[in-house]
């Protein structure tokens, strides 16, 4: 990454008047036009090669002055070791104004940050992220960021998932999904009346579905199946009519919600690779039908002993036994 | 075995044998193992005849086994108790129920005998049978000895009643003979004399009794070395089979259930319990015009393949010989129906999300806690609660993967299981508490209310007698108001209270006998456990001893 090394340079008044005709802003000028035709950056031998005439201490200098200006980068190579590189710096993207503020140190610190905040997109970076990046300590960073945050450059965003988390990312961009949870959750908290609601409407769709395949065919057992089957698709459109989230949901969250459903036993799911009249289905699509239990409830759970909180405690001969539970004594009218 | 099988099945032998010797020796014999006489004697400070006479009783009931010492060479017989025999006390009433359902009174009383006895010859059992079906005042032409002999040769023929023959060489232990279809069963056919003596018998019944009785030796019946018993196995199978239809029936309709009924039925001359043989669809074409129901090839047709997809897949389609051929897996059929407890048993006790965490984690394998959260839709606190408990209950498994080679908790994945095994052996061991709470309760209230009890059914005898002397209502009033209207009402709420226990009970043995059968199937796919390590020793040990 970029950093500043402040190269030390004799003051060689002789060498100046030897060349005498040399034109510094020139020789800028020069160099910046071939860092334009070299995107990816000049390395210092390439500068040699072409400025045979200039002496090194004039390059430098040059190169100091573009480097302070902010025209170019100063990059180490990572294909040699020990080279530098010096790239165009993209002056559409830094505004003016970060120029001004605190000197130059900070500038470069925050134009470093805001660099990496910008390449993480829509996803943004953790605080800590940009420390191993940067190698900034915690107080400058601390500053760097508030300083940018009340420039609006930049934005943190609370992740759904872990309360404390924050990312940065540019103050235009939306959020991932990832972060804010997506259809389920809105404002970092999740939505369970909303699922809930929409669990409940879904089987009770499927369920009118069965009870009309019933209707229908009495006596044939085939047909009562096969026409009791509804697919994801035509469900999304149902809810999607019906109005009850204020968003339109898609095939992928009514499948989620569906899925609940196959967990509670109410549903089951096949899978037909039919390819129905309707043009924008896959080649794959997938059924749900609504099922009766196998076992309305199971005898265990029939008598108090069952669903009693304080089983592990109940022994002949303590203080809780059957002789004189209170839950048998409600059960047995007592 | 737990603490909650032993606790039950104690109460279970105090119940039936309400005299405490027999209760003590078999504790005494359960916590030893198996036992020579002599030592018995020894240990236990009752007298050896009372103890030799329990010994004998609780053989006669296979609650002790007897083998011989093989070790030492010498004739000895060692006697050890079994715990599992001694629990299928609680599915008594069930198969009298069965044999009722199945066979009528007749068959019903010879199974209620031969439970309460053991073993019996059928020639003792014919004659009790009789007696007391005469005494309960059923019609002696309709209820004849020779009506209730064919109920007997159904039975055995049905694999209901199993034969035991002696070993001339090893007098002391009893051999169950394995019926297998070309070894067919034989009744013995009882001597002339024997015949005779028992319809002079029935014919002296019918008349008046006689003022002089004659003399008569009791005659050889020609079957003194054949003892018989009630073969429980083959009783567990056809309660199995009723829950199998039930499921159907509630998950398609009646008419499924009818058809799995006739198929289990055509499956029973071999009865195999892992799978059945196959059948085709043209014999259960048949079987169903033959019961009355009126269903054509096509609907039939459709409804083997909608019986096919479903419960588990349990009726599989093998081939198309016959127009098809299906055979029903009992272990697919027995591990959903088990799950179907199982998932009830959270429902109520947890609440349905709970269940759908438990259904989530047995489709995907195994998740974290996270991933939990993230795919049930619940709220990460209630998931983690849920998910919490049902570990302590033992329905999931746990398990560590560490991405150091220490196990650093921070640095370890822990991973949730469905273990259906382990789940269905804590359920089990619910189901037993659970009895033995409701057989204790039952015993407290009795003894609480004994007096009442006790008034109540002098009543009731005084009354009994009373109507048999065609005694006016006027006197039939004033004992009825001896008991006062307020212990009217108590012994009324103590009646249903009594029935619902009673009701709860036998509830429960459904639900138990499917989880033991499960069990027994599934014994061979247990999940695989760690071979080193104490617990390993321990289960290498508790192998061996039982």
């Amino acid at each position: 990454m970029a950093s500043s090394h402040a190269k030390s340079e004799p003051m060689d008044t002789s060498t100046s008047l030897e060349t005498s005709d040399f034109n510094p802003v020139n020789l800028e000028s020069d160099i910046i036009q071939l860092c334009l035709q070299f995107p990816n950056g000049v390395t210092d031998k390439i500068l040699e090669n072409s400025f045979r005439n200039v002496t090194i201490q004039q390059r430098v200098s040059a190169l100091n002055r573009l480097l302070s200006l902010n025209k170019i980068d100063l990059l180490k190579s990572s294909t040699e070791q020990g080279t530098f590189l010096y790239r165009i710096r993209d002056t559409t993207n830094v505004s003016g104004s970060s120029i001004t503020i605190g000197g130059g140190a900070t500038d470069q610190m925050e134009r470093v940050v805001y660099q990496l905040v910008k390449e993480s997109g829509t996803l943004g970076i953790w605080m800590r992220d940009i420390r191993t990046k940067t190698k900034l300590s915690q107080t400058i960073l601390n500053k760097t960021l508030k300083s940018l945050e009340s420039k609006k450059l930049i934005k943190a965003v609370k992740s759904v998932h872990a309360s404390k988390k924050k990312v940065y990312m540019l103050y235009e961009m939306t959020p991932d999904p990832s972060i804010t949870g997506g259809t389920w959750y809105s404002d970092h908290e999740f939505e369970a009346e909303f699922v809930r609601v929409l669990n409940e409407q879904c089987a009770r769709l499927l369920d009118e579905q069965l009870e009309e395949s019933i209707r229908k065919f009495p006596n044939d057992p085939f047909l009562r199946r096969t026409s009791s089957f509804m697919s994801s698709t035509d469900l999304v459109k149902l809810i999607n009519e019906m109005g009850i989230a204020t968003v339109s949901l898609t095939v992928q969250d009514i499948e989620s919600i569906l899925y609940t459903l196959i967990c509670d036993g109410k549903i089951e799911k096949t899978t037909v690779a039919a390819s129905t009249t309707n043009t924008d289905n896959g080649t794959k699509q997938n059924l749900y039908r609504s099922v009766k239990f196998m076992l309305e409830s199971s005898p265990v759970v029939r008598n108090p002993c069952g669903i009693c909180p304080v089983f592990k405690d109940c022994h002949d001969d303590g203080l809780i036994t059957p002789e004189t539970c209170i839950y048998l004594n409600k059960w047995l009218d007592f | 075995m737990t603490t909650h099988h032993i606790g039950l099945a104690f109460a279970l032998i105090g119940d039936l044998f309400p005299d405490g010797t027999s209760k003590e020796v078999a504790s005494y014999l359960n916590r030893k193992g198996p036992l020579p006489f002599g030592a018995i004697v020894r240990e236990v400070n009752l007298s050896a005849v009372n103890i030799a006479r329990s010994i004998a009783t609780l053989a006669m009931h296979d609650l002790i086994e007897c083998s011989s010492d093989n070790r030492s060479d010498s004739k000895r017989v060692l006697y050890a108790f079994s715990l599992q025999r001694a629990l299928y006390i609680l599915h008594y009433a069930k198969c009298i129920h069965c044999a009722r359902q199945l066979y009528g009174f007749d068959g019903e009383l010879i199974i209620e005998e031969l439970l309460l006895n053991g073993k019996q010859r059928m020639s003792t059992l014919l004659i009790k049978v009789y007696e007391r079906l005469i005494k309960a005042g059923k019609d002696p032409t309709v209820h004849s000895l020779q009506s209730i002999k064919e109920t007997f040769k159904s039975l055995v023929s049905a694999h209901f009643l199993q034969r035991i023959l002696i070993d001339e060489t090893k007098p002391h232990i009893p051999i169950t003979i394995e019926e297998t279809s070309t070894n067919l069963v034989q009744i013995p056919e009882l001597t002339p004399e024997g015949w005779k003596y028992l319809i002079s018998n029935q014919q002296e019944e019918s008349s008046e009794p006689a003022a002089k009785k004659i003399k008569v030796p009791t005659p050889t019946f020609g079957d003194e070395k054949i003892f018989w018993k009630v073969n429980f196995q083959r009783f567990f199978a056809h309660l199995r089979d009723q829950e199998l239809i039930h499921a159907f029936t509630s998950r398609i309709d009646s008419n499924a259930g009818e058809i799995v009924r006739t198929m289990l039925r055509l499956a029973e001359i071999k009865p195999n319990p892992e799978r059945t043989i196959s059948i085709s669809f043209i014999e259960i074409a048949k079987t169903i015009s033959a019961a009355g129901l009126q269903l054509t090839d096509e609907t039939l047709q459709k409804y083997m393949n909608v019986i096919t997809s479903d419960v588990n897949n349990c009726i599989i389609k093998i081939g198309d010989q016959g127009r098809g051929t299906y055979e029903v897996d009992f272990q697919k059929a027995l591990s959903g129906l088990t799950k179907a407890h199982i998932q009830s048993f959270l429902r109520e006790r947890y609440g349905s999300n709970a269940l759908r965490i438990y259904n989530m984690l047995e489709e995907r394998g195994c998740l974290s806690q996270k991933q939990i959260e993230d795919m049930a839709m619940i709220n990460a606190k209630e998931a983690q609660q849920y998910v919490y408990s049902m570990f302590i209950d033992g329905m999931l498994s746990l398990e560590e993967l560490s991405k150091a080679n220490d196990f650093n908790p921070t640095r370890t994945f822990y991973f949730f299981r469905v273990n259906l095994y382990n789940g269905v052996l804590s359920l089990l061991d619910h189901s037993y508490k659970t009895m033995s709470n409701l057989m204790q309760r039952h015993q407290f209230e009795k003894e609480r209310h004994r007096k009442l009890i006790d008034k109540r059914d002098k009543v009731e005898a005084i009354i009994h007698s009373l109507r048999e002397q065609n005694a006016d209502d006027e006197q039939i009033k004033e004992v009825e108001d001896i008991l006062s209207p307020i212990e009217k009402e108590q012994i009324q709420k103590l009646d249903a209270a009594f029935r619902k226990i009673e009701l709860a009970q036998l509830q429960l043995t459904e639900t138990i006998l499917l989880l033991e059968m499960f069990l027994s199937i599934s014994k061979s796919v247990a999940p695989a456990q760690k071979k080193t390590g104490g617990r390993a020793v321990a289960a290498k040990l508790l192998e061996t001893r039982s």
